[in-house]
């Protein structure tokens, strides 16, 4: 079920009656309330992600129910090194799952090219179950926390159930971690207005962001890239650009999204995007995208393999490491691991420097404009990351390569003056400017409209609402065509 | 809770008037589709020539050449079901029509596939926008469960035409289209994908239905029915198969084996050879369409 889509419209307002109104008001007072939410939780959970592909409900309660196990043999477990091992070989299950499905094809595939072997019989063909790295990775954070000791096993399966399969998150993140969303559904959540009003901002604004600007980026997006070898310099620069505001308004739009309706359901799940696009340097970006699955590596892979408190050797073998798995989990393809080694190129010098954290602040903070430095570091950062996702966006290497060749040629800058000229792209670079205006000004809020309703024309509690309304309205007229969320195939 | 449900309810009621309001502003636009509807609804008693098909016929004969009482209803882009469904919908209702010219070009029978779920998703999203603008300018359903016309719902909503005159064509009906487009030879001609045999058999056996169904009207009222096949630019006959002609012919075989009609075949005429009659390779510009109209009227003996 897509979260622009009829479908969602008509059960989200279903499940969120039921889950207030059925299983929490009427049943108060049952010792089963709570078990009983969230096993609505999980059922609602299950109707949503079965709406693409019913079968692959067994693989993700299979997931649960072994990381579940594993969680109670972990605890209950006399010895670390047995632990350990229950640890393993969850971690080795998951993984496994996870291999089978999204990677040995490509292996397959990439070994038989090497040796020249036929692949008859070899390929499982099988379709990239939705959302599967997603979920995989949060199972993992909890049997990988229960082992060091940072949250305890539970036995309450139904609240794990959810933990693993909460439908907001379950399919593009973010990723959460045991230790923040599983205690959430161990306790009773209470309704707040403020809170679920908040949500109702964010899921318009994440609408904003996916329907308006990358579904509209999307058109001009696929035709130039579709068509690469036709196109001028400026062409494939402008195309870039507008990939890399398509990507971060699909993505960060599913973000906001999954947390405004998680907040309408008393959940709180953790920020997924901080305005990364006006990061001075390449390590600030990473602490800016996709901040769920970048501190997920962080936690779970960087430090374990000793961080940046090792030789300098290591250091450089351990930030290749994240990079090129990071680039890797996006998918089988090695535009995704060229993408990782990239990144990890550009951020090998300040973390040998020393000045990966040197940003840690947002920018021009107290400030309402950058200073000429910071616009030149924004800008720059800005243009490594638009090359990035030319690798990214491309089929393959080879692809890439004649991207960024098409694009050395000297009319090529041409396209920042295109950007604002070009009538194909009739309104969506206006709908762009808006939406880093508006990220710029809430910068140092969690999402775009937070706080919006302190407006004085938005605190008439009759007039809100229409505004919501107008707003709805206005993103399904000046929306795209409705196309699939990008991280889906992730 | 209860603060927040009436803030949903009325903001759900806004959504709901403001919905009403844009689709009732964008069925008031003007545009080629609401004015032939228009046409049809109170000037049908004037025809006499009544132009059908799509695009191939709309741009390619210029009416107003075609003798007292011609219409073009054909309308670019449109598939042979609108053509039988207008046909049916107006033709006891014409006390004056004398003939229906309908416009049989090379790619629709194979091409034109409604139904086949393989069509790239820019041809599904085409005919999706084809099934909105019949069904909320003129009124026909592409079947008895079709809802197209919620343009918001279906994403068809244009904001630069929500308010204003989309209209291109002119009182008879005719889309004049001047010069020619940038590659125009490249323009709408035939790529590999248009003849796919895969498609052909169900396709064609679809199309001749309903080109049998409008020649069964014309039978049943006395009235001409008239298929031409209008001729196109030498790049695109380049790309056209044998294969796919004899399937052409067949068609009207097929069709003349029920019901009376008269065909003629002007794809490869050696008349329409010059380059400045050709807005691209496939579609004749006014020159053009000024021509052909003559020719269609002196051959058919209108």
């Amino acid at each position: 079920m897509l979260f622009n889509s009829i479908q969602f419209a008509i059960f989200l307002p279903i499940v969120f009656l039921l889950y207030w109104f059925v299983f929490d008001r009427f049943i108060s007072r049952s010792k089963w309330q709570l078990r009983l939410q969230n096993a609505f939780v999980v059922v609602a959970s299950y109707v949503f992600y079965g709406w693409w592909d019913w079968r692959f409900l067994l693989l993700i309660a299979f997931t649960s129910f072994c990381s579940w196990g594993s969680g109670l043999l972990i605890g209950k477990a006399e010895t670390k090194k047995k632990a350990k091992t229950w640890m393993w070989l969850n971690i080795i299950l998951n993984l496994g799952i996870l291999a089978i499905f999204k990677y040995y094809d490509f292996f397959v595939s990439e070994f038989a090219e090497l040796f020249n072997i036929s692949t008859d019989g070899l390929l499982l063909k099988v379709i990239l179950p939705v959302g599967i790295s997603f979920y995989t990775f949060q199972a993992l954070s909890y049997s990988i926390d229960v082992y060091r000791g940072k949250i305890e096993s539970t036995k309450d399966i139904v609240a794990f159930f959810a933990f693993i399969s909460f439908f907001p998150q379950l399919v593009a993140g973010p990723i959460e971690r045991a230790t923040n969303l599983l205690p959430q559904f161990l306790k009773k959540r209470k309704f707040d207005y403020s809170t679920a009003v908040d949500g109702v901002w964010q899921i318009l604004w994440g609408l904003f962001k996916k329907m308006v600007i990358a579904d509209n980026c999307s058109v001009f997006v696929d035709k130039v890239f579709s068509t690469y070898t036709e196109q001028s310099g400026s062409t494939l620069l402008l195309a870039a650009i507008f990939f890399t505001f398509q990507i971060y308004g699909d993505f960060s739009g599913y973000s906001d999204i999954a947390i405004g309706t998680a907040k309408l359901f008393g959940i709180k799940l953790m920020r997924n995007f901080n305005v990364p696009y006006f990061s001075r340097d390449i390590a600030e970006f990473w602490r800016r995208w996709h901040i769920s699955l970048t501190t997920w590596f962080r936690d779970y892979v960087y430090i374990p393999l000793g961080g940046s408190r090792v030789s300098k050797a290591k250091v450089i073998r351990n930030t290749f490491i994240i990079f090129l798995v990071s680039g890797f989990w996006h998918g089988a393809n090695w535009t995704f691991i060229a993408w990782g080694a990239y990144h990890a190129i550009l951020f090998l010098p300040l973390i040998l420097t020393g000045k990966n954290r040197k940003y840690t602040n947002q920018v021009a903070e107290g400030r309402w404009f950058p200073s000429l430095k910071e616009i030149g570091q924004m800008f720059l950062t800005f243009f490594l990351a638009v090359l990035g996702w030319i690798i990214f966006r491309a089929e393959s290497i080879g692809q890439a390569w004649e991207y960024l060749c098409g694009m050395m040629q000297f009319g090529t800058l041409r396209a920042f003056y295109r950007f604002f000229t070009l009538t194909e792209l009739r309104l969506t670079n206006l709908f762009v400017v808006i939406m880093l205006v508006i990220e710029w000004l809430q910068r140092n809020k969690q999402h775009g409209f937070e706080g919006i309703d302190k407006l004085y024309f938005l605190r008439n509690k009759y007039l809100r609402p229409i505004i919501y309304a107008i707003l709805l309205i206005l993103i399904m007229i000046y929306g795209g065509k409705h196309a699939q969320f990008i991280y889906f195939q992730f | 809770m209860k603060r927040f449900l009436g803030a949903l309810a009325i903001g759900g009621i806004a959504f709901f008037v403001f919905c009403g309001i844009v689709e009732y502003f964008q069925s008031q636009v003007d545009n080629n589709y609401s004015y032939k509807y228009w046409y049809m609804e109170n000037r049908r008693h004037k025809v006499v020539t009544l132009l059908l098909g799509d695009s191939y016929i709309e741009n390619a004969i210029n009416p107003s050449l075609m003798g007292e009482g011609a219409f073009t209803l054909a309308s670019s882009s449109r598939w042979i079901y609108y053509d039988d469904k207008l046909l049916e919908k107006y033709i006891a209702d014409m006390p004056n029509l004398k003939q229906v010219i309908f416009g049989m070009g090379y790619k629709p029978p194979f091409f034109k596939s409604y139904h086949f779920p393989k069509t790239d998703d820019k041809e599904h999203e085409n005919n999706e926008h084809e099934k909105y603008m019949y069904e909320k300018y003129m009124h026909i359903r592409y079947d008895d469960n079709s809802n197209h016309w919620l343009g918001l719902y279906r994403g068809f909503i244009d904001p630069s035409t929500l308010i204003g005159n989309n209209l291109l064509c002119d009182s008879l009906g005719y889309e004049r289209v001047d010069g020619q487009s940038v590659n125009w030879q490249l323009e709408h001609n035939v790529d590999s994908n248009v003849f796919r045999l895969e498609y052909a058999k169900e396709q064609v056996a679809e199309y001749t239905g309903y080109l049998k169904d409008m020649a069964r009207l014309c039978h049943l009222h006395k009235v001409r029915f008239i298929v031409i096949t209008p001729p196109c630019h030498a790049s695109y006959i380049a790309n056209v198969r044998q294969e796919g002609l004899d399937i052409l012919h067949g068609i009207i075989d097929d069709v003349r084996s029920e019901y009376p009609v008269e065909y003629m075949d002007y794809l490869q005429d050696e008349e329409y050879r010059a380059d400045s009659i050709y807005r691209n390779s496939s579609h004749l510009n006014s020159v053009g369409a000024d021509m052909f109209a003559l020719r269609v009227k002196k051959d058919f003996g209108l």
